[in-house]
């Protein structure tokens, strides 16, 4: 005990039991529930973790962790599925010079999500210049500046353009199928793209050789950048790839996404979801399918907000 | 309350990130004391609220800076404040239990000294009881009292005198063996007197 009382405080002799009754050491009585109280008190930790950036490293660690093993698993469940599904021959090898936009991110194999802690990102660019280097961490806006945050509605860069290649490395269906969803403009063309992309072959049937997929996209038709995300056709493009981004295409939106999204489309959900969770290690997606089956992303983004795509394997991005 | 400074940081560092002895121990160190404040305060269900402040400390943790005196002040005012909301929500209750009669002070060292010691700080006014637990059952200092009660430190001074000097007047008298100084820790009580 530190504190001495004072004289002007003192206790009498008369309360002097008292003092020493209530100072005496802990009765085994009132350390009953002791295991149950540390428990609470363990999940309370567990918890509020994710809320407390600055002395929740270890947690925002194990939690980045446990999303990115339950993407990988639902990855793998995912690439299965799409492996499953038949396949258009319509695959062409293409030049070893590959679009800049082909990063590695966007072809990266699911096994990449080993590096959880420090999600890969989702580019949504899917067709650019060859001198806009690697930048499979931004989306570009027509301005040049990079908005990791918005996606926007048609992605190719390339308005001159009528057509856009698509590779499909390494059997990552699901990414490109993704990729020429975001790629495509809302229009009559745009559900027939992604079905053909869907339906393409990209695996490559000598496995030292990586093939790849040519889609032919009409981008004439109506590249119109300023068409909000949440239209009707956006939508079902969306839902169409899916996968791809149950992750980006949440933190895209914001609202209407992920909602939008998987439902409905099983493909969607089954293709990408391996491919762009997995192998990007957003979390999100995963998790919302893993518990919601393609509803995804919905639930998982809830509870944080728009960050989606790259935040929920780690935290909210405000 | 022997542990240095470094070693407590360590706790807190360990409960911190969830390590299940350390809370342990830092439950086991805090619990008794914050059962009697909660006791002491006339709280019905001291035990479900002394689990929320817990709770409460667990979620703070993380965030927590200071050593043991640091914890005892930031359990207690949790304490203070949970007991507040208690208050409120059972005021009634709270009364009708300071209206009970007193139980039957045979002696200040048989089993029931506790419970009696608690009884009759709750028959004190709210304040003084408070002042009273804080500086003794939590064993805080003037100021941090003062600081959790809202209150100046030369109030809580009154508080604590008067208190005592009221409990001096409820208690019965003594019993041969307790001026004898044949009980527990009654030579550490009249070490604390002067």
């Amino acid at each position: 005990m530190t504190n001495e009382f004072t004289p002007d405080e003192g206790p009498a002799q008369d309360v002097a039991w008292i003092v020493d009754a209530l100072r005496w050491p802990a009765r085994p009585d009132e350390l009953d529930g002791g295991e149950r109280t540390v428990n609470a008190m363990a999940a309370a930790i567990a918890g509020v973790k994710p809320t407390t950036l600055p002395h929740s490293r270890h947690g925002r660690r194990r939690i980045g962790v446990l999303v990115g093993i339950a993407c990988v698993g639902i990855g793998g469940v995912a690439a299965a599925g799409a492996a499953s599904v038949s396949r258009l021959d319509i695959v062409t090898p293409v030049s070893d010079e590959q679009p800049a936009t082909t990063a590695d991110s966007v072809l990266r194999p699911t096994t990449v999500t080993t590096t959880t802690s420090t999600p890969a990102p989702v580019p949504y660019v899917v067709s650019h210049d060859d001198n806009e280097g690697d930048e499979g961490n931004d989306r570009r806006d027509e301005d040049g500046t990079t908005d990791p945050g918005v996606a926007p509605a048609v992605v190719s860069s390339d308005e001159q353009a009528t057509t856009t290649s698509f590779e499909c490395a390494e059997g990552n269906h699901g990414t490109t199928v993704s990729s020429v969803a975001h790629a495509t403009p809302p229009g009559s063309d745009h559900a027939a793209a992604i079905v053909t992309a869907a339906h393409s072959d990209c695996d490559s049937d000598d496995p030292d050789e990586t093939s790849t997929t040519t889609v032919v996209i009409d981008t004439t038709a109506v590249p119109d950048t300023s068409v909000p995300p949440h239209t009707d056709d956006n939508r079902t493009a969306r839902n169409a790839n899916a996968g791809n981004d149950n992750g980006n295409g949440n933190r895209d939106s914001g609202n209407a996404n992920a909602g939008n999204a998987n439902a409905g489309n099983a493909n969607a959900g089954n293709a990408n979801a391996g491919n762009a969770n997995a192998g990007t290690g957003n979390g999100n997606a995963g998790n919302g399918n893993a518990e919601n089956g393609n509803a995804n992303a919905g639930k998982s983004n809830d509870p944080n907000g728009h960050a989606n795509g790259k935040g929920n394997a780690v935290e909210p991005a405000d | 309350m022997g542990r240095g400074r470094g070693d407590f940081d360590v706790l807190v560092v360990l409960a911190a990130g969830g390590d299940r002895d350390a809370l342990g121990e830092l439950w086991c160190g805090h619990q008794s004391s914050l059962l009697r404040y909660l006791r002491g305060r006339g709280c019905d269900d001291f035990e479900d609220v002394a689990s929320q402040v817990w709770i409460d400390v667990a979620r703070g943790l993380p965030g927590f800076v200071g050593g043991e005196v640091e914890f005892r002040k930031w359990l207690f005012t949790i304490a203070h404040h949970r007991h507040i909301d208690e208050v409120r929500r059972q005021d009634r209750r709270i009364r009708a239990e300071a209206a009970k009669p007193a139980p039957r002070v045979t002696s200040p060292h048989d089993n029931g000294d506790l419970a009696a010691a608690l009884h009759l700080i709750r028959r004190l006014p709210p304040d003084m009881a408070d002042a009273v637990l804080l500086r003794i059952v939590a064993d805080l200092s003037v100021a941090d009292v003062a600081e959790i009660m809202g209150r100046r430190e030369g109030t809580v001074r009154v508080l604590v005198h008067r208190g005592l000097q009221r409990l001096g007047t409820m208690v019965p008298p003594r019993l041969e063996s307790w001026e004898s100084g044949g009980t527990h820790g009654s030579s550490r009580s009249l070490d604390l007197v002067r």
